[in-house]
C-alpha cells in the first residue's frame, strides 16, 4: 500500500503534466502546416516535429513536469503535519524513499512515452506520418535523461525543507549544468552532455528506424551513465532521509 | 507476556544546538500499565515521546521499547509494528477519504481487528466517503484513535489525544483508554489535561526542563504526597528542609510549603521543634504539578 500513498501524492501532478504535454504535443501537429510555411527553408515534417518537440518547447515543459514530480516526501510532510503518521508506519526510512522514487521513475517513464504514442497516431489526421519507431527512441532518450532529472529534484526535495527551494535549487542546478557541458574541456565528452543527448540531434538525421533496430543506435553509454548517477542521487536521498531527526 | 518493562530508557537525552530538550532521562513503564506522563509546553515530552518511536536519534543514552533498542532503525521498525502512535497533530493524510485511509492502514498491520473497526466507527460516526481534509479537527483525531486502537497492539503511545475534543468524546476516550488496558495492552500518553491523568493513570511520570521530576504511582501520590505548611516565629531563621521525603520546597517570606512524598511525621516534628504553626493538608495532582514544575526556592 505504500505504493498507493505514493501514487495519490503524485497522480494529479502527474496527470496535469500528462495533460499538458499531450496538449503541447497535439498543437505542434495540428500547427505544422502553418508553421513549417513560414519556415526561413524547407523543412520536412520529421525534423519539424524534431524542431518543436524534441528539442524545443515541449521538451522544455518535460524537463519541469519532471522537476515537479521529484518533489515531495517526508521532509516536506512535515510542513504538512502528516511527517508523524508516515513513519510511525512499520517500515523502514529506505522503503519510503525506494516507494517514491520507483513510482516517480515510472511515471517519468510513462511520461516520456506520451508524444511517442500521440504524435504518430496524430500525425495522419493532418496529412502527414511519424515513425513510430523514431518517436520510441525520443522517448528512451526522454526517459534514460529524465531519470537524472528526476533524481536531481528528488534528492534536494529530501536534502531542503521548504515547498520551493527543492524546485528553485533544481532549475539552478540544470542551469549550471547546461553551462559546464558548454565548457571546451567537458565538451570533449559528449557522454556528459545530458541536454546534448537529450535533443538527440543525431538521431534525428538518420532515416527512420525500424521497430526491431530502434535501439540499436541509442547511446546507451550515455544513458548508462545517467542512470548510474541517478541511482547515485536516489541513494544519497536515501541515506540523508533515513539518518535525519524529524522533530 | 514477559515481566521486562515495556519502555526502559537510561540517561536519554536530546540536544538541539545548547538546547538540551532531554536531559539524563531514565525512566521504566511497566507493562498493563495506564502510564501518564506529564510537563508543561515543551518541557520534552514530544521530543521523548519522538525518540522511542525512532523519529529522533538520542544524542546520548539508551531507550528500548519492547525490549528492542530504539536507536537501531532495524529494530525500530519492530516496535513500529508492534505498537500503536497517536500523534500530538494528528496529521493524516487529508487526500485519502475517510475509508481509503482505514484501509491504507490496515494493510501494515496483521493484528487489524475488523470487529473493533466496524465498533469505533459506529461509536465515532466517521463519514467513510468525506476526505479527511474535509472532517473536522475533532473527527480527525477520532480517525486517529480509531487506527490506533482497531488493532491490538501492546502498547499504545498518544501525545495530547485529547486535544481537540469536546467533553462527551473525551469521556468517550477515557473510557476506550480502559478497556484497552484491560484487555492487556499498555498505555503511555501525555497530557496538559491533569484531571484526565488523575481519572486513569495508574502512574504519573513528570518531566521538567528535560528532566525528570517525578515517577511515582497515581495512588501512592494521593495517598502519600503531603503538603505541610510551615509558619515559623518572626525572630527565628527559616531553616533549610533538606530531610529524607521533601520533594520541594517553597518559602514566601515567614511561611514555607513543603511538599512531602513520605517522612511526614518526621518532617512534622522537625518544624515543631522550631516552634513553628504546622499544617498538614492532602494534595491533588494539579497541586503537585504545579509545585514540581514552578521555580523553586
Amino acid at each position: 500500500m505504500l505504493w498507493y500513498k505514493m501514487w495519490r501524492e503524485s497522480r494529479i501532478r502527474f496527470a496535469i503534466g500528462a495533460a499538458a504535454l499531450l496538449w503541447m504535443c497535439a498543437l505542434v501537429v495540428a500547427l505544422q502546416q502553418r508553421v513549417r510555411a513560414r519556415a526561413d527553408e524547407p523543412l520536412s515534417y520529421a525534423r519539424y516535429i524534431w524542431a518543436a518537440v524534441y528539442k524545443a518547447n515541449v521538451l522544455d515543459l518535460f524537463i519541469l513536469l519532471v522537476i515537479v514530480l521529484g518533489l515531495g516526501g517526508v521532509l516536506q510532510e512535515r510542513a504538512q503535519g502528516t511527517a508523524g503518521f508516515t513513519l510511525s508506519l512499520p517500515v523502514s526510512r529506505w522503503r519510503l524513499v525506494s516507494a517514491r522514487a520507483s513510482m516517480g521513475l515510472i511515471q517519468v517513464a510513462l511520461l516520456a512515452l506520451l508524444p511517442a504514442l500521440l504524435i504518430p497516431l496524430l500525425s495522419p489526421f493532418f496529412g502527414e506520418a511519424y515513425s513510430f519507431a523514431r518517436a520510441l527512441q525520443f522517448s528512451a532518450l526522454w526517459a534514460g535523461c529524465g531519470m537524472l532529472v528526476f533524481a536531481m529534484a528528488f534528492f534536494f526535495s529530501c536534502v531542503l525543507p521548504g515547498a520551493y527551494s527543492p524546485a528553485v535549487a533544481s532549475v539552478a542546478g540544470l542551469l549550471a549544468y547546461s553551462v559546464l557541458a558548454d565548457l571546451s574541456w567537458l565538451a570533449r565528452f559528449p557522454a556528459l552532455d545530458l541536454f546534448g543527448t537529450m535533443h538527440g540531434a543525431q538521431l534525428s538525421v538518420q532515416a527512420a528506424p525500424t521497430l526491431a533496430s530502434f535501439a540499436a543506435p541509442l547511446p546507451w553509454l550515455a544513458l548508462g551513465l545517467y542512470a548510474g548517477i541517478a541511482l547515485g542521487l536516489i541513494g544519497a536521498a536515501g541515506s540523508v532521509v533515513a539518518r535525519r531527526d524529524f522533530s | 507476556m514477559t515481566d521486562d518493562p515495556i519502555i526502559e530508557t537510561r540517561g536519554l537525552s536530546r540536544r538541539y544546538g545548547r538546547v538540551e530538550a532531554v536531559r539524563d532521562l531514565s525512566f521504566t513503564v511497566e507493562r498493563g500499565q495506564i502510564t501518564g506522563f506529564l510537563g508543561r509546553n515543551g518541557a520534552g515530552k514530544s521530543t521523548t515521546i519522538k525518540m522511542l518511536l525512532g523519529m529522533i536519534r538520542p544524542t546520548a543514552g539508551t531507550g528500548r521499547v519492547l525490549g528492542y533498542d530504539i536507536d537501531d532503525p532495524v529494530q525500530s521498525v519492530q516496535i513500529r509494528r508492534r505498537i500503536a502512535y497517536v500523534g500530538e497533530d494528528k496529521g493524516l493524510y487529508g487526500y485519502m477519504s475517510v475509508g481509503e485511509l482505514i484501509r491504507f492502514t490496515r494493510s501494515f498491520y496483521p493484528d487489524w481487528q475488523p470487529q473493533i473497526e466496524a465498533r469505533l466507527l459506529q461509536d465515532y460516526q466517521l463519514p467513510l466517503g468525506r476526505k479527511v481534509k474535509a472532517i473536522s479537527k475533532g473527527m480527525r483525531t477520532k480517525l486517529a484513535l480509531l487506527l490506533a486502537l482497531a488493532r491490538r497492539p501492546e502498547l499504545i503511545i498518544l501525545d495530547e489525544p485529547s486535544e481537540g475534543l469536546d467533553p462527551v468524546s473525551i469521556e468517550e476516550l477515557l473510557q476506550a483508554l480502559q478497556e484497552i488496558r484491560a484487555g492487556g495492552t499498555s498505555v503511555f500518553f501525555s497530557s496538559h489535561q491533569l484531571s484526565e491523568v488523575e481519572q486513569i493513570a495508574d502512574r504519573v511520570l513528570m518531566i521538567d526542563h528535560g528532566r525528570l521530576v517525578m515517577d511515582t504511582l497515581l495512588s501512592n501520590l494521593l495517598n502519600n504526597y503531603r503538603n505541610i505548611t510551615v509558619e515559623i516565629a518572626a525572630q527565628e531563621p527559616m531553616p533549610a528542609f533538606s530531610l529524607a521525603g521533601v520533594e520541594r520546597t517553597r518559602v514566601t517570606g515567614r511561611q514555607a510549603r513543603v511538599l512531602a512524598s513520605s517522612n511526614v511525621e518526621g518532617i512534622v516534628d522537625y518544624a515543631r521543634a522550631l516552634s513553628a504553626t504546622v499544617q498538614v493538608t492532602p494534595v491533588n495532582l494539579r497541586e503537585v504539578f504545579l509545585d514540581m514544575v514552578r521555580d523553586t526556592t
